[in-house]
């Protein structure tokens, strides 16, 4: 099927093509020389497009751990903090993290057109609206429960149950199993939180929230990481 | 024995291809981005989009963004077939022992 090329000199990029590689990348590949390119351009498309999720998931376990140790650690007597501070640091570490992944996110969408680009406007808006609903809930939950650990517990389980709902809905919406299955594991470490009750439910958080971010941040680089490049052979 | 469509066995080509067909067939990616993401030279991916054009794997569009041109790239309907086809043709090749051993 002819078609005529379009011209693709425009202003976004393209010049000459005399690019001493040119020549090299056009000879035809051996088997495993292809195979290997083939990988490696899937994970680089994963990598870019998805927002460097390995990085989101670790800022995300980082904030958790810090936001959520410094309150435990202070309700415990390890830091000499007081519980003020502590909320503090919390909320600091966790609109830290959401604006890195706003930014993170936005950039590794930007560029795409077509509905994917639809989805990911949807989503991110899904997002928004959550969290916007989560401010409303809390000071509805504030003003409702005196009990301080009570408060926490219900605050943080609702913001934790819409972050494990938005993971699986993202997980299904780009097929993307390792989102899926941290959202089951965050709505599962929910369940969790809330039947240990106010006495236990930071640590359930800090513990088994922030390894489970952790582990999907790992799992997550592992699958997308840039590989050592090797000598391609040209048959 | 399956044979490798020679339009996409060739490094560059297949590397941009492949990023094509994970992008989607409804979707597409700006050429600049898409350059980014290969670390290629703009010349030589114009030059290989150029031979996947020709052969009606890709569909290149050019459009205003603001006040600069701009090209976005995606894989056609026979591309993602075409890709399909030498997916297919690869690993069915890469079985043969006496192949896939071959340097």
């Amino acid at each position: 099927m002819a078609r005529k090329p379009a011209n693709l000199r425009d202003g976004s990029g393209p010049g000459k093509s005399t690019a001493p590689d040119a020549a090299v990348a056009d000879r035809p590949l051996d088997l495993a020389s292809a195979l290997r390119i083939v990988d490696d351009a899937e994970r680089s498309v994963r990598r870019q497009l998805n927002g460097s999720a390995a990085l989101i998931y670790l800022l995300w376990a980082l904030a958790w751990i810090v936001g959520y140790g410094a309150l435990q650690g202070s309700r415990q007597g390890w830091i000499p903090l007081p519980l003020s501070t502590s909320l503090a640091v919390l909320g600091a570490a966790l609109a830290a993290a959401t604006t890195a992944t706003i930014i993170l996110s936005v950039r590794g969408a930007r560029g795409l057109r077509g509905p994917t680009s639809f989805q990911a406007g949807m989503y991110g808006a899904s997002w928004a609206l959550g969290f916007l609903i989560m401010g409303i809930l809390s000071v509805l939950i504030g003003r409702a429960v005196d009990d301080f650990w009570v408060r926490g517990m219900l605050i943080n389980s609702v913001a934790v149950l819409i972050v494990g709902l938005l993971y699986v809905t993202g997980g299904t919406t780009f097929n993307d199993r390792l989102q899926c299955c941290l959202g089951i594991w965050l709505l599962a470490v929910t369940v969790a939180a809330l039947l240990s009750g106010p006495g236990h439910f930071l640590a359930v958080f800090l513990y088994l929230g922030s390894s489970g971010l952790l582990a999907g941040s790992a799992f997550e680089y592992l699958a997308t990481r840039r590989r050592r490049p090797g000598a391609v052979s040209h048959a | 024995m399956p044979e490798l469509d020679p339009v996409i066995h060739a490094e560059a080509r297949l590397r941009a291809l492949t990023m094509l067909n994970e992008v989607g067939e409804s979707n597409s990616i700006a050429f600049t981005k898409l350059r980014a993401m290969l670390e290629m030279t703009a010349g030589n991916l114009s030059t290989h989009l150029r031979k996947l054009e020709d052969a009606g794997y890709i569909v290149v569009t050019k459009t205003i963004e603001g006040r600069s041109p701009a090209t976005y790239l995606g894989i056609s309907p026979e591309g993602r077939l075409a890709y399909a086809r030498y997916r297919k043709a690869l690993q069915e090749l890469l079985a043969t022992p006496q192949l896939s051993e071959a340097p």
